[in-house]
């Protein structure tokens, strides 16, 4: 694992919404590589069996065919080993009962998808910004990248 | 709450004291002149008081007995006296014969209020007849005989019996008064029948003497009363239970008035309370031998017992029949949602049902008005006054003016009501009026044809026309079987009501359901909808990005476009099925699961089955539901089944099984049938075997097993649901089995 590459973990089963994290990752500017996950349910088992380097920062959708990735979030922040993980919901709806669930599960940003594609890609690329660069991340997770 | 009984009601006037009332008829200081009274203080055995004709009747003078010991003056008396003062007071010691210096005399005896009444009875003609006799006709005539039949009878049987020329049956009513409800009489005599008679009539203190004494004879009353002598400075003597008692003079009176010159009277009780007397008029002097006096008293305690468990059985019977008339009246009501409307279509047979002129009915802003009535404004005084007493379910007066002044503007129409009120607020308030009195009833006697005195005394036949224009503004009284029918009537309301609030209840939780479906539409339009739409957009961008038509970016964007618009639409039309799922009225019917079967295939396949598919019935069984919920409700299961199947031929089997075999066998009855659709198709993970009921809830990707809406299951849960049933999916690697019950008992 080389230092300086961040390394993003995505949850989204949408192509379309995919090709838009790329189109922002390009703008962002800095190397990033992503691991994108179409299900939870395989995500949940690195998780489970501790196999994942844990990542710079994971992105998940929470509507997808199957487990949802409300799921992988809950999963990801009572495992000690990912808990210090920054994890950021990227999801089309907003029901308050749903924020609610997701800031419970210790989620540290809740973002609505939004239509209009130009503005998508630059939310991404506030974020990305934000979380990959402005953020000091938890040691924990830096010994534990390392480990 | 309670029964209330407003001012003026019956139940809570005071007696309404008379001249007649007033009079101390039970201490008349004088006998009738058919025998002698000699009372002995039991304390000291020494006769007190005796009546004037003692030395006639005895051949001892008052002079004689009075203040003399009893035993020594007549010892053969002795027995007769020490046997009553054993008796309870009141009750006759046996009535027995003996020689006296006089002659042969009947003697009764009785102990009451510390004094013992001998009474010497001049000889009367014993007749033969036997009590058995007749309590034995009695009897014999009385078996499987309606009421009405029955008092009739009676007069009939007694009249044949004692020779009177009229025999009546008079029942005393609630209020007091009276009314002729059976005659036996003479072809030339005026007809009595079905005639009242104001309760003064019979005063208060006659009616408690008719409760004690059971039998009551003046045999003529023309003949002169004898006056009692009395020791100096005691009371006067009490002849509550004497048969010699001397009539009151306004009662003699009355008879005379009536052409009566010998009258009898048996009590007829109710338990311990008077219902009516068997009222026995001669014209001619008639004296009754004791022995048919015991006869008569004996018919009379039968007939009492008798008629009162017969009435008892009628009114039960009634009760029984107005009771069934309520519910099935008022079954037919709660059915239909619209009650006001139900019980205007009643309001005739609810109003024969209290003999009621009109009513009025109010729950909350629904009300009707029905029949003869007060005026509006009357009405609302009345709503108005009744909110004030908040704990009576049920109020009524005969005379609403005696409890609201202005009510006797309108007595000529309504005078008497009985409201019933449903629950504590906006339950609903029945208001039932009665027209007053004169106009539905026919009081005995026609004051322009009274003999009446004019010495301004009160009398008798007088008395009907004051009485008539006291009981102007009233109405017949509201009786204890009113009562219970008022109660019954509420009982059913509130039962109504209490079903209504379970249809509302129910109502309610499908608008729970809704709402959460409606929840879900929301979140599928904002997420579901959005998420093509976001990819259109963003093929959009692409298309903007291109530099000419043949450009990547074009082409992607063009096709992209394309296929999230048919994707949207898609979505769009499951949502337009599954809202449509949960708004069309049911028609439940009952069919063949088979016949449902044949037609959603046709459905599905347009008649013609892809050759790698095989649906069968496995056990055809009958199915009660809306017919077309059920086919859809099969659709749904089976094209999922064929769509998510990896098998050369994809079998669907489609059957009914007792609920006790099936995972439902806790939330329905088990002997319950349940219809289950197999397929040996992929199989769903069991921790998703609930989610996959959710809208738009996807188990696969987009685009596996030829996409979709992600509606079809949560469609067919709407419609089990409305159904008042339940479905739930067990799956194998084999396949998976969905079970469904309907709510209805197969």
């Amino acid at each position: 694992m080389s230092e300086g590459i961040a390394s993003l973990l995505v949850l989204e089963d949408n192509d379309e919404d995919f090709e838009v994290l790329s189109l922002a990752c390009q703008r962002y500017g800095k190397p990033v590589r992503t691991l994108r996950f179409r299900r939870a349910e395989p995500l949940l088992e690195l998780i489970e069996r501790k196999t994942l380097a844990p990542p710079a920062l994971a992105m998940l959708d929470l509507r997808l065919p199957g487990a949802s990735g409300l799921s992988v979030l809950e999963r990801l922040k009572k495992s000690p080993h990912y808990a210090s993980v920054p994890a950021v919901v990227f999801t089309t709806s907003s029901s308050p009962s749903e924020i609610i669930q997701c800031y419970d599960a210790s989620a540290n940003a809740f973002h609505a998808k939004v239509i209009e594609t130009e503005t998508m890609i630059r939310m991404l690329v506030s974020v990305l910004t934000y979380w990959l660069s402005d953020v000091i991340h938890c040691p924990m997770t830096r010994r534990s990248r390392h480990e | 709450m309670s029964d209330s009984s407003l001012p003026s009601s019956p139940l809570n006037r005071s007696v309404d004291l008379t001249n007649c009332d007033r009079e101390p008829i039970h201490t008349p200081g004088a006998v009738q002149n058919r025998g002698a009274l000699i009372a002995i203080e039991i304390s000291s055995g020494r006769v007190v008081a005796a009546s004037a004709n003692c030395e006639d009747v005895t051949g001892l003078s008052v002079a004689d007995l009075l203040e003399n010991p009893f035993r020594e003056t007549l010892p053969v008396l002795g027995d007769i006296v020490t046997q009553a003062r054993e008796m309870p007071e009141g009750k006759h010691a046996d009535r027995r014969t003996v020689e006296l210096p006089a002659g042969t005399r009947t003697v009764l005896a009785h102990h009451y209020g510390g004094r013992c009444l001998v009474e010497v009875l001049t000889a009367e003609t014993e007749s033969d007849v036997q009590a058995s006799d007749l309590v034995g006709r009695l009897f014999v005539k009385m078996e499987r005989q309606s009421l009405e039949e029955i008092y009739d009878c009676v007069v009939q049987t007694i009249q044949e019996f004692t020779g009177f020329d009229r025999v009546m049956l008079y029942q005393f009513l609630e209020d007091g008064h009276g009314c002729v409800i059976a005659e036996a009489k003479q072809d030339e005599q005026e007809a009595f029948l079905g005639l009242h008679y104001p309760a003064s009539d019979i005063p208060a203190p006659a009616r408690r003497l008719y409760e004690l004494n059971r039998i009551r004879l003046i045999a003529d009353v023309e003949a002169p009363t004898v006056d009692m002598v009395s020791a100096g400075g005691i009371e006067p003597v009490d002849m509550s239970f004497a048969t010699l008692r001397a009539i009151s003079p306004i009662h003699v009176e009355y008879l005379k008035n009536m052409g009566v010159r010998a009258s009898m009277s048996i009590s007829v009780m109710q338990g311990e309370k008077l219902w009516g007397l068997i009222a026995c008029h001669h014209n001619q002097a008639k004296p009754v031998s004791p022995g048919m006096r015991d006869a008569c008293e004996l018919a009379g305690a039968l007939l009492s017992t008798f008629l009162v468990s017969r009435m008892q059985q009628e009114q039960l019977q009634r009760k029984v029949e107005v009771n069934r008339a309520i519910t099935e009246n008022l079954s037919s009501m709660g059915q239909s949602n619209d009650v006001t409307g139900g019980l205007e279509r009643s309001a005739g047979w609810l109003c024969s049902l209290f003999d009621a002129c009109g009513m009025v009915w109010q729950s909350g802003s629904h009300n009707f008005f029905w029949g003869e009535l007060p005026n509006q404004e009357a009405i609302r005084e009345l709503h108005q006054a009744l909110a004030v007493r908040p704990d009576q379910a049920i109020a009524f007066t005969d005379q609403i003016s005696a409890w609201l002044p202005a009510a006797a503007s309108y007595a000529d129409r309504c005078a008497g009501m009985l409201a019933i009120r449903l629950g504590r607020r906006e339950g609903g308030v029945f208001l039932f009026f009665r027209p007053p009195y004169s106009a539905t009833i026919t009081w005995g006697g026609d004051p322009s044809k009274s003999a009446t005195r004019e010495d301004g005394r009160l009398t008798p036949r007088k008395s009907f026309g004051a009485f008539q224009e006291k009981v102007e503004g009233k109405s017949r009284p509201w009786t204890q079987a009113d009562r219970e029918v008022a109660a019954t009537l509420a009982a059913g309301m509130k039962t109504i009501f209490v079903e209504q609030a379970e249809q509302l209840r129910k109502a309610i939780d499908e608008l729970r359901a809704l709402n959460a479906d409606l929840d879900a539409f929301a979140y599928a339009a904002s997420h579901d909808l959005k998420e093509p739409l976001r990819g259109i957009n963003h093929f959009a961008y692409l298309l903007e990005q291109a530099q000419n038509l043949t450009d990547e970016n074009y082409v992607r964007g063009l096709q992209g476009v394309k296929r999230l618009t048919s994707r949207m639409e898609e979505l769009l039309n499951g949502l337009l099925r599954f809202s449509r799922a949960g708004r069309a009225e049911l028609r439940i019917e009952k069919f063949a699961l088979a016949e449902t079967v044949e037609q959603m295939q046709d459905v599905l396949f347009g008649g013609l089955p892809p050759e790698d598919v095989e649906i069968s019935v496995e056990s055809d069984g009958p199915v009660t539901g809306d017919f077309a919920c059920v086919r859809e409700i099969l659709g749904n299961l089976a094209s999922n089944a064929i769509k998510y199947n990896e098998s050369e031929i994809k079998r669907v089997e489609i059957g009914m099984v007792p609920a006790s075999e099936t995972p439902l066998a806790t939330v329905c009855e088990p002997a319950s049938s349940v219809i289950y659709v197999n397929d040996n198709g992929i199989g769903i993970d069991p921790a998703f075997s609930t989610q996959i009921f959710e809208i738009f809830r996807r188990l696969h990707d987009r685009d596996a097993y030829g996409g979709g809406a992600g509606a079809g299951l949560t469609i067919v849960r709407r419609m089990v649901e409305r159904h008042g049933g339940s479905i739930v999916a067990e799956s194998t690697e084999l396949g998976t089995t969905f079970y469904f019950t309907l709510g209805q008992k197969s």
